[in-house]
Parts: structure tokens; C-alpha cells; sequence
């Protein structure tokens, strides 16, 4: 005769048991998929919670450098108005000479926007830091696909169920981009996330040519990335007269600390 | 009953979905903190062993589904662990004293992170060339830090549990017969 405890054991070990074999014979994946679809805005809500505190914390901390920040951002300011005023130009130019060529029809992405609900994954040991959002495989998202945010690149898909995704964000160790700096030698490499925090490039030639402040795009060369998504600039030239390479520092261009919703490519 | 279910289905919902969005994306220490667990660990003090079990198959189902890990790793872990800290309580930390629950907590904050990492060594692609995260001291530093994290989690949740209720304050038995007897003293 069992006793109570015992009973118990039982009863959960086959209930553990039955549910695994529920998910893998795919029985009780409609069953998941609403669950995870209903769970969706609630998780979407708490995390934005989380999020705001985390920026509230963030600006705490940072706000003894306010002043310098705002030294430079007025510098950035006055840069970019200038190269605003010659890219302006620049795509007029590009206009008519596309009409000139009859070019065709320019390569406009589809994009679907979700909603992150989970920060770092479940395993907080795991390289593979990332977020989760809300939009899977049923709404077109790929393994692969490129994250976008405010413009800019800030990590890819590198797992994805019926209706949830997981996406390695491009500072965390273990997500890797093939990329391209818009220098005079277009260098071009991969990068790779570096400690949660920046970026790195490595293996870059001793002879080309890298300056702080250099623009860092996608280049084209990753299956469901597309060339040209801005990345970051580069913040530090890593050079020794005695090594054979070079490495570049770069710093993404969007705080990803403070995501909440991103859009994802779909071709 | 079926109150009493939906009660629970509700509060196990609300803690994963806490766990899952709202604690981690807490900055710096605090998401560390695993809810789950601490929770668990009062589930089990204070419901018993077969309130604990279930609470663990929820959470750990929907742990699972939010998972891009083999469907299952959450769920055993967390069966598991209250499995083995269920021993622990039934035969050391048997009175329900702030010390005992921060003993409880420790174990399974221990039982809980070896069981996964276990999963994930051999889960992993490149787990089985890479040394074993035992030996690694970044994952004693970590789980240091989580456990200290829960801990103060499982202070605060101790206080809550005996602010709100009676089922931790202390009980005394009193004799009628020796109450009756008492000297009654007079000036």
C-alpha cells in the first residue's frame, strides 16, 4: 500500500509524463499556442513595467554624466543637420536617376510588429541572452529574420515557435552579424556581441582604415538580412603595431535596455 | 473545490507571469530573483506536499511553453525540487521558523539551478565539449548571488504570510487544569 506522499509522486510523475508526451506528438500544441497568444498582452504589460523601472534605474545612474551628454549631443546635433542637409540631396539625386534607369521597383520589406515579453530567456546562465516576443512562425517570422528598432538593427531570430519568437540581441555574447563599416575600404566582417554590452569586430586587416565615430551597417552578405540596416558606430580602434589584426568597438545605436516593441522583416 | 481550483490556477498564472516579464527585466541584482521558488517553497510549508506538486506542474508548464528549451525542462526541475526539499522538510526543518524557510529556500535555490544546468550541459550542442558547469566559478558566484536574492525575497514573504494570517505565529498549549490553579494574589 502506497502511502499519501507517495500517491502524490505518482500522481505528478504521470502527469509530468503525460503532458511531455502531449507536447511532443503535437496533441496539446493548440492548447499551448492559446495559452501563449492569450498570455501575450498581460506578459507585453508586465514587462513594460519592468522595462520602465530598469530606465528609471539606467537615468538614475548616468545622471551624473548629464552635462557631457549634452555638450555632445548638441556636437551630434550640428553634425547630423549637416549630413542630413547633403543626404537630402543625395536622395533627390538618387530619385531621378532611378527614373532615369528605369529602375525597378525598390525592395520594400514587410515587417510585422511584436511586442517583447520576456527579457534575457529563461536561463539566466545561458550566452544566448536574449528577449521573447509575442509573434511567431503563424505571423510570418522567420529563423534568421532581422530585429529592427527605431531604425536600426538590434539582433535577429534565432528560434521560433507557432506564436512566440526568441531573438539574440546583437550585444549578447554568441549572437553573431555579418557586417560592414562605411569606411574609405568598406571594411567588412563579422560582428559578434561582446559581454552583454557592446559589439566587436574582429580579425579586421592592420591596413584598413578605421576611425572612431564610423558608421556600422548590415551587409547583405546573411540569408533574411537585408544590406544597409545601420548597426552602431565605433567607439574604440583596437590597433597593435605587433598583431596581425585589428578589432573595432562598436556601440548599437539603440538602447536596447529600454526595448518594448520591435518589428521584425518578412519577405 | 472547483473555487479553490480556480484560485489556484489564477495565483499560479499571475506568479509565472510575473516571473517571466515582469522580474526579469528588473536592472542589476533584482532579476536574479527567482519568485517561483520562493513562493513554492511557502506552498509547500504551509499547503503541503501535494499543493506544492501541483503549483510546480503549473508554473512549470507554463515556464515550458515560453521556452525555446526542450518542453519539460522547467516542468521536471521544478517537480523535482520540491520532491527533494520536501525530504528536507519532513525530516531537518521540521517547525515553521524564519530559519527553517531560509534553509528550505537555499536547497531548493541549490537543487533547482544544479537540475537545470544539468539540462542545459547536456542539451547543449556544444555541452558535452565544454568542461562541466560545476566546475565553472562564475555559476557558484551566480547561483551565490540568487540565493541571497531569494532569501531576502523569502524574509519579506515570511513577514507578509504572518501579517496576513495565523498559520505562523506560534501556538501554545496551555493546561486548563494549571490555569484554574494559579494563586490568585491579592494586596
Amino acid at each position: 500500500m502506497l502511502s499519501h506522499n507517495n500517491r502524490n509522486y505518482v500522481r505528478v510523475t504521470a502527469t509530468v509524463v503525460l503532458l511531455i508526451f502531449l507536447h511532443f506528438t503535437k496533441i496539446s500544441a493548440p492548447a499551448e499556442a492559446i495559452i501563449a497568444k492569450a498570455l501575450s498582452p498581460v506578459l507585453s504589460s508586465f514587462y513594460s513595467a519592468g522595462s520602465y523601472l530598469r530606465a528609471a534605474y539606467g537615468n538614475q545612474t548616468a545622471a551624473s554624466d548629464l552635462s557631457d551628454e549634452v555638450k555632445r549631443l548638441n556636437n551630434e546635433v550640428k553634425r547630423l543637420t549637416i549630413e542630413n542637409g547633403r543626404l537630402k540631396s543625395v536622395e533627390e539625386e538618387n530619385r531621378i536617376l532611378r527614373e532615369y534607369l528605369k529602375f525597378s521597383k525598390e525592395n520594400k520589406s514587410n515587417f510585422v510588429l511584436a511586442n517583447i515579453v520576456a527579457h534575457r530567456g529563461l536561463n539566466p546562465d545561458s550566452l544566448n541572452q536574449g528577449v521573447i516576443i509575442d509573434k511567431g512562425e503563424r505571423d510570418g517570422v522567420k529563423d534568421g529574420a532581422a530585429v529592427i528598432s527605431e531604425g536600426a538593427i538590434i539582433g535577429k531570430v534565432v528560434a521560433s515557435k507557432d506564436s512566440i519568437s526568441e531573438i539574440c540581441l546583437i550585444t549578447a555574447e554568441g549572437c553573431k552579424l555579418a557586417a560592414a563599416i562605411q569606411n574609405t575600404d568598406k571594411t567588412s566582417g563579422i560582428i559578434k556581441g561582446d559581454m552583454g554590452l557592446t559589439i566587436k569586430m574582429e580579425f579586421i586587416p592592420q591596413t584598413d582604415e578605421i576611425k572612431v565615430g564610423d558608421t556600422v551597417v548590415t551587409s547583405g552578405l546573411e540569408e533574411n538580412i537585408p544590406r544597409g540596416l545601420v548597426i552602431g558606430k565605433v567607439v574604440k580602434v583596437n590597433k597593435e603595431n605587433n598583431e596581425l589584426w585589428q578589432s573595432a568597438t562598436i556601440e548599437p545605436l539603440v538602447k536596447l535596455d529600454e526595448l518594448i516593441i520591435v518589428s521584425v522583416l518578412i519577405n | 473545490m472547483y473555487r479553490k481550483t480556480i484560485t489556484n490556477t489564477f495565483l499560479i498564472i499571475a506568479l509565472s507571469a510575473v516571473q517571466l516579464s515582469f522580474i526579469s527585466s528588473l536592472p542589476g541584482y533584482l532579476n536574479d530573483l527567482n519568485l517561483i521558488l520562493v513562493v513554492l517553497v511557502f506552498v509547500l510549508g504551509l499547503g503541503g506536499l501535494n499543493q506544492a506538486l501541483w503549483w510546480a506542474v503549473g508554473a512549470g508548464v507554463l515556464l515550458d511553453i515560453f521556452s525555446f528549451y526542450p518542453f519539460g525542462v522547467f516542468l521536471i526541475g521544478l517537480s523535482l525540487s520540491v520532491m527533494a526539499v520536501n525530504l528536507l522538510l519532513t525530516n531537518f526543518f521540521t517547525n515553521r521558523s524564519l530559519y527553517s524557510f531560509f534553509g528550505l529556500t537555499i536547497f531548493f535555490t541549490l537543487f533547482y539551478n544544479l537540475i537545470l544546468n544539468t539540462f542545459f550541459y547536456f542539451l547543449s550542442p556544444v555541452g558535452a565539449e565544454t568542461a562541466l558547469f560545476v566546475f565553472d566559478v562564475k555559476f557558484w558566484t551566480n547561483l551565490f548571488a540568487r540565493v541571497a536574492v531569494n532569501m531576502a525575497a523569502a524574509l519579506i514573504v515570511f513577514y507578509i504570510v504572518n501579517f496576513a494570517g495565523n498559520k505562523l505565529k506560534p501556538a501554545f498549549l496551555e493546561k486548563q487544569g494549571i490555569k484554574n490553579q494559579r494563586p490568585k494574589i491579592s494586596v
